[in-house]
């Protein structure tokens, strides 16, 4: 009884952990319409900057945690808000949890330029004798333990307070809920806002300070890894309940404990569902809970007469203007090309390869973001599944190449689909958390598997053959990969013009008024997940066969959130956003920071050389180029391209008429212009 | 997170939101078989004194005949959102290059590091070794990153490749292409191979209930066989021993409160991990909570830094560093040129700065056995004619001859050496243990019909067995 009851308070203890992260979480959804999945780099902002003052400074416990968490923290909260979630209130939640992704790819790095964490290894807590333990009832806490479980019983009471009896808890809510309603109410909207960010951003703050004592480490990944755990505590409450969020923490802690306490550590049950078990709980959930059902998101009700996002360049151009950008994209790919193929080395082939590869892959974050307006942060592992079964299917079963990398998209697509099926009742963020975490759990468990990732030594993945055709050299195999690019480019293509793409857009415009002309929601989603998650697959396969192995390196879940940032930061909408993403993630890593960078500062000044910039620089510029997304859901180049085609037409325009202007000759709209 | 080192087991851990590097203890092997002639250095190719300054053209690529320069390239992860950075890598090669060139260099030349590419993560591994091999024009690849999947294309394009040894790709895999050019600090890697160290060391200390503790096979599949490993170690080498608490099933950042609560009811008084320096720093704190007084062994503890500021909940822990540690009195000449070159430069030495100091050593020592007319082929095929190459005797000496071979199925693969350095950490110090003067490293025999010895043998690898 002891050991049970010991257990039961150990669970307790770190399920605090997690309640002080998922209150927080919840916080900033409840007042900020926002799922700040940055919510754990935030808190690594101000416990570096703890550690970095308390620790390595030597200030005192009280003045190095008045400026990191009294300080710091609402400042960074009131930065966002002023500069980026003030301007994204009314925007549908993708575009908020995108701007969130952004900065949880850019804060770590921007942090890690002046924090060595890798040092970071003394973190001390709140309270002076932190080590200091105590024995309840069997277990045996450390006053930094028994400060974690205060604070996050204060925080979890104290916000159930202000929401319930305050007034600048109601008008939090009111502003999340309809701004301008808000407005029109005569609540300073912008004010509650910034407040309801500096609240956030404060826990935020204590979270930071408070956990590292936990992990014994001030490290992004522990908070964020966490925080991935708290998720699953979160949606308990379903992203709005304080209570149900901390309850719901408490509980898994408590289950991972008695799991830890009676499963025989040596279990297959033991390896798989330990590190799994947050992953499985925010999946079931997800799928099972009633109070998820449709549930409404917290969007404004004016939104709906915002006006729909701008249609692609591409459909806005005039006929000339057409052929003429037509001609010259192939023109320029012709060039591209005949450099690669006949003048291009090994690595320029090789880069040539990735930029294909990788523009199949982003062609399926276009199907289910750009067309079907859905965010998946499982395509990671939709290309990992194809890239596992094509390299099983080769080298163990003896398949020929070619039909192993249509069936890994197959079985990709036949998961996403079975993935979709019982998460179509979700919609919008519920949805996407659904995928992250299939993702994770894929990771945690599947991976692991000896037959699925090869266990020590990856699955060697061989090049294909076909007939008389060897793709065992670079060149070939760029051709093969570029034949699928062209595939899947006109599947995708097509499927945006054709029936599905505008039943997917009536979905996505309104679902109730799409099934009320007998759209059916339910099978243009599945259509849209299979369909994204097959292209991933068949990506995913040629990744494989271009390495030689199936590296689950390359399939990593955190790696497709950084996708989904490259993708929606250049154009997820197009075929060709997919492809100028693909450039932008091979060719940053591999010639704009090593070389073009270096060269250009090397040859425009004498005092400084610059070997090599550091791949940080690339977290740092697509994380805040993720933050233009709510501006330009479009993405940045696709804006732009609107903008230059406009500039053109107006030219076209200008010289037909002989130089004067002609009233209405920018026919191509500018994004944002008054009507 | 810092580096990720051991005398032989080291693994690479990936983890859901990224990945951390882990290492498993113990180790590479240490023989000492009767063969070996006990405190003496080993053999090496001599190359005639002369020979080193003749400078002789038309040397192939990466080999700059105007600048006088062998050029080579150097891959580490420098920045890395979620993980180690092993920059300090580039710092020791830079730092051993600068104090051969500052001798005159070799065969007329000098060796520069053209291009230090970061590899994030060893997500762009693969990429970072195409480019470098296409556009670097080096003579020699040196890595140091989280994964290591540009293996391949370096074997295939038989370029000369010094690893910082965490990753298992040193041996050709299964299937692949040979891998007979890539040269690791440590001899081939056996996850899961029974060793005679760790029971040793445990027997001498007197314990006789142990624990083991790695990561689930999600989080590092090579941090679970460590474990495995471990556990067949005690059982085939001191039966006395019992493994009372073995948890392979450890997630990532994970709770380790009812562990040490179990290890504690189960009596351990000895815990061998498979995990980074992070999860042991707070195993050791939940043990001094609970109040569990079980003393640590850890491989990848070797951090001055780290261990001199941990509050003392090290103290009694063994450490076994993967080269010659610098507390061994009288230092090796190697060693103490290695810390006096640092300190003279501003460098501040830490174990991956001397693993770096080490593989350019190796790298000078393939270029001496090619001779003047050395080529990328001949500097591979010098190395892999040394039965016990160790760069200045600083580490255990590798027999190249039979290294590339993965030695999990092929235990003749990990080499006749089997020693371990002993060091034990009072006050946030290392002492060396079990040490006899001038002879860093305790041998055993790789028979593993042999059985553990009462008092295995004492050597030195040193030149002329200087320590």
């Amino acid at each position: 009884m002891e050991k049970l009851l010991g257990a039961l308070i150990d669970g307790v203890a770190f399920g605090c952990v997690y309640a002080l992260l998922a209150v927080g979480l919840t916080l900033a959804y409840k007042t900020s319409g926002v799922f700040n999945i940055a919510f754990g780099v935030q808190a690594f902002a101000s416990g570096a900057i703890y550690y970095q003052l308390h620790v390595n400074d030597g200030w005192g416990i009280l003045p190095a945690f008045i400026i990191s968490v009294i300080i710091v923290a609402p400042l960074i909260g009131a930065i966002l808000d002023r500069f980026l979630f003030r301007h994204l209130r009314s925007a549908p939640s993708m575009a908020r949890l995108i701007t969130a992704l952004g900065l949880l790819v850019a804060i770590p790095q921007i942090v890690l330029l002046k924090f060595n964490q890798t040092e970071a290894t003394r973190p001390t807590g709140i309270v002076p004798g932190g080590d200091v333990p105590y024995h309840i009832f069997g277990a045996t806490l450390s006053r930094d333990q028994l400060s974690i479980m205060v604070c996050a019983v204060i925080v979890a009471v104290g916000l159930v307070l202000v929401f319930r009896y305050t007034a600048l808890g109601i008008r939090m809510r009111a502003v999340v809920e309809s701004p301008r309603m808000a407005e029109l109410a005569g609540t300073d909207a912008d004010r509650i806002g910034t407040a309801a960010w500096m609240l956030s951003s404060l826990v935020a703050g204590l979270a930071g300070v408070l956990l590292p004592t936990v992990t014994s480490q001030v490290g992004d990944i522990y908070y964020t890894t966490l925080l991935t755990a708290a998720i699953a505590a979160t949606v308990l409450g379903s992203l709005t309940s304080i209570p149900l969020a901390f309850f719901g923490a408490i509980g898994l802690g408590v289950v991972q404990e008695l799991l830890n306490r009676y499963l025989p550590t040596n279990s297959v049950l033991a390896s798989n569902l330990r590190p799994s078990l947050p992953f499985v709980v925010l999946f079931l959930v997800l799928i099972l809970s009633p109070r998820l059902r449709n549930k409404r998101e917290l969007t404004d009700p004016l939104s709906s007469v915002d006006p729909p996002p701008p249609a692609p360049a591409a459909g806005q151009r005039s006929r000339e203007l057409t052929i003429g950008t037509r001609v010259a994209g192939v023109l320029f790919g012709l060039g591209i090309g005949y450099y690669v193929f006949f003048h291009g080395n090994a690595s320029v082939v090789g880069q040539g390869i990735q930029v294909v590869i990788y523009s199949i892959i982003f062609c399926s974050i276009v199907v289910i973001t750009g067309i079907a307006g859905e965010v998946s942060f499982a395509q990671a592992t939709f290309a990992g599944i194809g890239g596992f079964a094509s390299a099983q299917l080769s080298s163990s079963a003896g398949m020929s190449v070619i039909f192993t990398i249509i069936i890994g998209g197959l079985i990709a697509a036949a998961v996403g689909a079975m993935l979709a099926i019982p998460a179509l009742r979700l919609g919008g963020i519920f949805l996407t958390l659904a995928t992250y975490a299939f993702a994770l759990f894929f990771d945690n468990v599947i991976v692991s598997l000896s037959w699925v990732s090869g266990g020590l030594f990856p699955v060697v993945a061989p090049r294909p053959q076909l007939g008389s055709i060897d793709f065992a050299s670079d060149r070939s195999f760029l051709v093969l990969c570029l034949v699928f690019l062209v595939i899947v480019g006109v599947i995708v293509m097509q499927v945006r013009s054709g029936t599905t793409g505008r039943y997917l857009s009536a979905v996505r415009g309104s679902e109730v008024a799409a099934a009320s002309v007998g759209i059916s929601p339910t099978r243009a989603r599945i259509t849209a997940f299979a369909l994204s998650a097959g292209i991933a697959g068949v990506g995913g396969a040629l990744l494989a066969s271009y390495e030689g192995h199936a590296n689950k390196i390359d399939y990593n879940a955190t790696l497709g959130l950084f996708w989904v940032v490259i993708v929606v930061t250049l154009g997820s909408r197009t075929v060709e956003g997919a492809i100028q993403a693909a450039l932008g993630f091979v060719l940053f890593s591999a010639r704009v920071l090593p070389d073009w960078i270096p060269w250009i500062i090397n040859h425009v000044q004498p005092f400084l050389h610059v070997d090599s910039l550091p791949n940080a620089v690339q977290f740092i510029f697509f994380g805040f180029g993720a933050l233009t997304y709510a501006k330009h859901q479009e993405g940045i180049l696709e804006a732009n391209k609107v903008k230059s085609l406009a500039w053109v037409q107006g030219k076209i325009d200008r010289f037909k008429s002989g130089g004067r202007t002609k009233p209405g000759a920018a026919a191509v709209d500018t994004p944002g212009a008054a009507p | 997170m810092r580096a990720h080192s051991n005398v032989g087991r080291l693994a690479v851990v990936g983890v859901l939101v990224a990945l951390v590097a882990g290492a498993c203890g113990n180790s590479k092997s240490q023989t000492a078989p009767q063969t070996v002639p006990s405190n003496t250095g080993p053999v090496a190719t001599t190359v005639p004194k002369a020979d080193l300054t003749k400078f002789v053209t038309g040397r192939g690529p990466g080999v700059d005949d105007t600048k006088k320069e062998i050029r080579v390239a150097a891959i580490t992860t420098q920045s890395n959102p979620i993980g180690g950075k092993y920059v300090q890598f580039n710092d020791g090669l830079q730092a051993y290059f600068d104090m051969i060139n500052s001798q005159g260099g070799i065969y007329g030349r000098k060796l520069v590091i053209v291009k230090k590419r970061d590899d994030t993560i060893g997500l762009q591994n693969n990429q970072q070794v195409q480019s470098s091999l296409a556009d670097d024009n080096a003579f020699a690849t040196f890595v140091a990153t989280l994964q290591f999947t540009g293996a391949d294309l370096l074997a295939k394009a038989k370029q000369p490749t010094f690893i910082w040894n965490i990753n298992p790709e040193m041996a050709t895999p299964k299937g692949g292409p040979s891998h007979d050019n890539i040269f690791g600090s440590l001899g081939a890697l056996c996850f899961s191979c029974s060793e005679k160290f760790l029971p040793w060391l445990a027997s001498q200390a007197g314990f006789t209930k142990v624990a083991v503790l790695a990561y689930s096979k999600s989080t590092s599949a090579s941090s679970g066989l460590c474990a495995q490993g471990f556990k067949n170690s005690y059982k085939t080498f001191a039966p006395n021993i019992k493994v009372v608490f073995f948890d392979d099933s450890l997630p990532f950042a994970a709770d380790i409160t009812t562990d040490v609560t179990r290890m504690k009811e189960a009596g351990v008084q000895f815990v061998s991990t498979c995990m980074d320096t992070n999860e042991v720093t707070k195993l050791a704190k939940e043990m001094k909570k609970q109040g569990l007084n079980a003393v640590q062994n850890l491989p990848n503890g070797y951090d001055h830094d780290a261990i001199s500021q941990s509050g003392g909940v090290f103290d009694n822990s063994y450490i076994e560093p993967q080269y010659v540690p610098w507390e061994l009195m009288p230092q090796s000449p190697a060693t103490k040129e290695f810390l006096d070159w640092t300190s003279q430069h501003n460098i501040k030495p830490v174990e991956l700065t001397e693993v770096g100091w080490i593989m350019g050593a190796m790298f000078l020592d393939g270029l001496k056995f090619a001779g003047p007319e050395f080529t990328k082929q001949k500097v591979i095929d010098a190395l892999n004619t040394q039965t016990a190459e160790s760069p200045g005797g600083l580490i255990v000496p590798i027999d190249w001859t039979i290294s590339h071979i993965d030695p999990t199925n092929d235990p003749a693969a990990g080499g006749k050496y089997r020693c371990a350095s002993v060091l034990k950490i009072q006050g946030g110090k290392f002492l060396p243990q079990f040490t006899e003067p001038g002879k860093p490293w305790i041998c055993f025999s790789p028979d593993p019909n042999v059985p553990l010895p009462k008092d295995p043998q004492h050597l030195s690898f040193a030149p002329g067995g200087q320590g």
